[in-house]
């Protein structure tokens, strides 16, 4: 698994500030081979998704999109007041078989010709199962990621797509997992931006809405619930800061070597990293980031970095517990607070115990 | 607690290489002398149980282990169902709270989930939708802010102690375990580290699921040793994540803090709306239509035609 398409993207969104991360991402690395490459040795972790979860989804997608989409059909047609009978649906996994690498290319000429029938006012599809659309991330033409939503439904009132994602995680009384909606949200946001792009080509971004739909399955098989429209102004924000600080980061790369062709890691010194409590689980590199600020409040986590700064040293803290002497009016300002802190925890000073033996 | 309260405390914690205690009494009164443990293992992303242990958390525990987890026929669940049943009921029956024991909410979720797929089931057995309602009254109580029925292990450690580490880090038992009581010689930074590569919730390790994937095949096709070697792994896998909660249940009581005062009050409440919830099925199955006697118009029909 590498950091291409979409997922590079939606990893970016939700670290900004992490240039590693984005250089990873512009240089599509597969994680665990960049780990071995920075540390020498292999990662032990776990990595990728599980073969169930994998086989559920595509069961999931299947049971949705056989028969002519009817499960899904029949989920969507009420949302947008279509008769369930009559929706056209066209299926690109059907129409085009074959390699991925190839399928991309094709599938995006076909999407853009519907585009293109939407903008002269043609009869168009109502639902598009997998469909292709390309986020341009770099100056050149090669420099682009593709992005592949689930299915596209026609609101007629826009008369322009909705991007949509199936997912087989359960909803229970209408709410699913919360950690597993960030990722799905953020996916959806880069379908708006990749297909406000290239409506923006035919004139018709203004009709892109920042909504998504989402269809989760029911807990008592794979047979869908209730699908969800949701607005992602906050997702579809942070994806085009994303995007567009991939752009800067990979003009940064080819500054960086402008003299020789330096491996990226040997490039990872001069690139700033934002280590956070999201590395964890998400980035194969997050136990390195976090061992460069061993000793300092960053390990405590997003609460203690954002409350006495990422840099604190942790010794000096208890030392000022302790009863060291602050030596700056703002340390012994921040030294009255943490041992005002420290007391009403019941923490007895390391002096304070000598003391009293 | 406030942020820099938790700050504080981790940094403390940091510095000794051991979790920091940050309260002073207990939030839940003492296991009664029987206490049910519960540890399922589930496919990942299926939220169906292929593994669960459960029993008497003071004694080795029965386990049930399905090769065939996505199978209908959850007939195999039956005697965690019985078990349950058994211990909820004996407990209300002696006024006492039954406590339940389960390593972490992942835990509760699929409860929850087999709430939903047997309590109004009418394809499944008796036994199944008691389970389920019973499994909904655990999941229910839980929510309840100071309920004295449900212990999850991750939640109550972290509740009365603060480590050394990010938060996010104590949702994993194993590193969580690895703060509060490290092993001896041990900097707990690095053995929570290292713990954590293995995943803790509720699923199995990521090599032995992949085997079991990989056998299912083989074992749906009536490869018997595959079905034998599923049923090792699983049963295996269950039995570590057993041993774990054991592990925590321990560390929690060995903290030695003191009962709080308010406890005897929580604990009726507790008892009192279990007590309620486990002996009144609100909403039960309904039955099926072919069940009942048809409508009034009907019979009158029948009648006229048969010449009464």
């Amino acid at each position: 698994m590498s950091l291409r398409s979409s997922r590079g993207i939606v990893r970016t969104s939700r670290n900004l500030r992490c240039v590693l991360q984005a250089a990873m991402v512009v240089e599509r690395v597969s994680e665990p081979e960049f780990y071995e490459r920075v540390t020498g040795t292999k990662f032990e972790g776990e990595y990728g998704e599980r073969a169930s979860a994998r086989r559920r989804g595509s069961k999931f997608e299947s049971n949705l999109t056989t028969n002519n989409a009817a499960l899904l059909r029949r989920a969507l047609a009420p949302i947008f007041g279509y008769d369930v009978e009559a929706m056209v649906v066209r299926n690109f996994a059907d129409e085009i078989p074959g390699p991925p690498h190839e399928l991309h290319a094709m599938r995006l000429t076909r999407m853009r010709r519907i585009l293109q029938d939407l903008a002269r006012d043609r009869e168009v599809p109502h639902l598009v199962i997998q469909p292709q659309l390309r986020i341009q991330v770099g100056p050149n033409l090669t420099d682009f990621e593709h992005v592949s939503p689930d299915f596209f439904v026609l609101n007629p009132a826009m008369r322009m797509y909705v991007p949509g994602e199936m997912k087989s995680f359960i909803v229970r009384q209408g709410v699913a997992d919360g950690a597993d909606l960030d990722l799905t949200r953020r996916q959806a946001a880069a379908q708006i931006v990749a297909l406000r792009d290239e409506a923006g080509r035919l004139a018709m971004h203004g009709r892109v809405e920042n909504r998504a739909l989402f269809v989760f399955a029911q807990p008592y098989g794979l047979m869908p619930a209730r699908p969800v429209i949701e607005v992602l102004n906050q997702e579809v924000f942070e994806v085009e800061r994303a995007v567009q600080f991939l752009r800067e980061v990979r003009a940064r790369l080819v500054g960086l070597r402008a003299s020789t062709a330096t491996p990226l890691e040997d490039l990872i010194a001069e690139l700033p990293i934002n280590y956070q409590d999201r590395c964890i689980g998400s980035c194969v590199l997050a136990t390195v980031c976090e061992r460069r600020f061993a000793g300092r409040a960053r390990v405590l986590g997003d609460a203690a970095s954002d409350l006495i700064g990422p840099d604190t040293d942790v010794g000096r803290l208890v030392a000022l517990i302790n009863g060291a002497q602050p030596r700056t009016p703002e340390e012994a300002v921040f030294a009255t607070r943490v041992r005002l802190a420290a007391a009403a925890l019941g923490y007895q000073p390391r002096t304070l115990r000598r003391a009293t033996g | 607690m406030s942020a820099i309260l938790d700050v504080v405390a981790r940094a403390i914690a940091y510095e000794q290489r051991r979790a920091y205690r940050v309260r002073e009494t207990f939030s839940i009164a003492a296991d009664p002398r029987v206490a049910f443990g519960i540890v399922p293992i589930k496919v990942v992303s299926e939220e169906v149980i292929q593994a669960i242990a459960y029993g008497d958390i003071a004694r080795a525990p029965k386990t049930i282990v399905r090769w065939n987890p996505l199978s209908r026929d959850a007939g195999d669940l039956e005697p965690f169902g019985r078990a349950l049943d058994r211990y909820l009921t004996s407990m209300i029956a002696a006024e006492a709270v039954p406590r339940i024991w389960l390593p972490y909410s992942t835990a509760l979720d699929l409860l929850d989930v087999l709430h939903y797929r047997y309590r109004t089931n009418q394809q499944a057995s008796a036994v199944l939708q008691r389970m389920g309602w019973q499994c909904r009254v655990i999941v229910e109580e839980a929510s309840y802010a100071g309920q004295q029925m449900v212990a999850v292990a991750t939640d109550l450690l972290c509740e009365h102690v603060v480590t050394g580490q990010a938060p996010v880090k104590d949702g994993h038992l194993g590193a969580l375990l690895a703060w509060v009581a490290p092993p001896p010689g041990s900097d707990p930074v690095i053995e929570a580290e290292r713990r954590a590569l293995v995943p803790a919730a509720a699923m199995l390790e990521a090599e032995a699921d992949k085997r079991v994937d990989g056998l299912r095949k083989r074992a749906k096709a009536g490869d018997v040793r595959a079905r034998a070697e599923i049923e090792t792994l699983l049963e295996r896998g269950v039995q570590l994540e057993w041993d774990r909660l054991v592990e925590a249940r321990r560390t929690f009581w060995a903290l030695k803090l003191k009962s709080g005062p308010e406890l005897p009050g929580l604990v009726k409440e507790s008892r009192e709306r279990a007590s309620y919830a486990l002996t009144t099925n609100l909403s039960p199955p309904s039955r099926p239509r072919r069940a009942r006697s048809p409508p009034r118009r009907v019979r009158i029909r029948r009648r006229a035609s048969r010449g009464r």
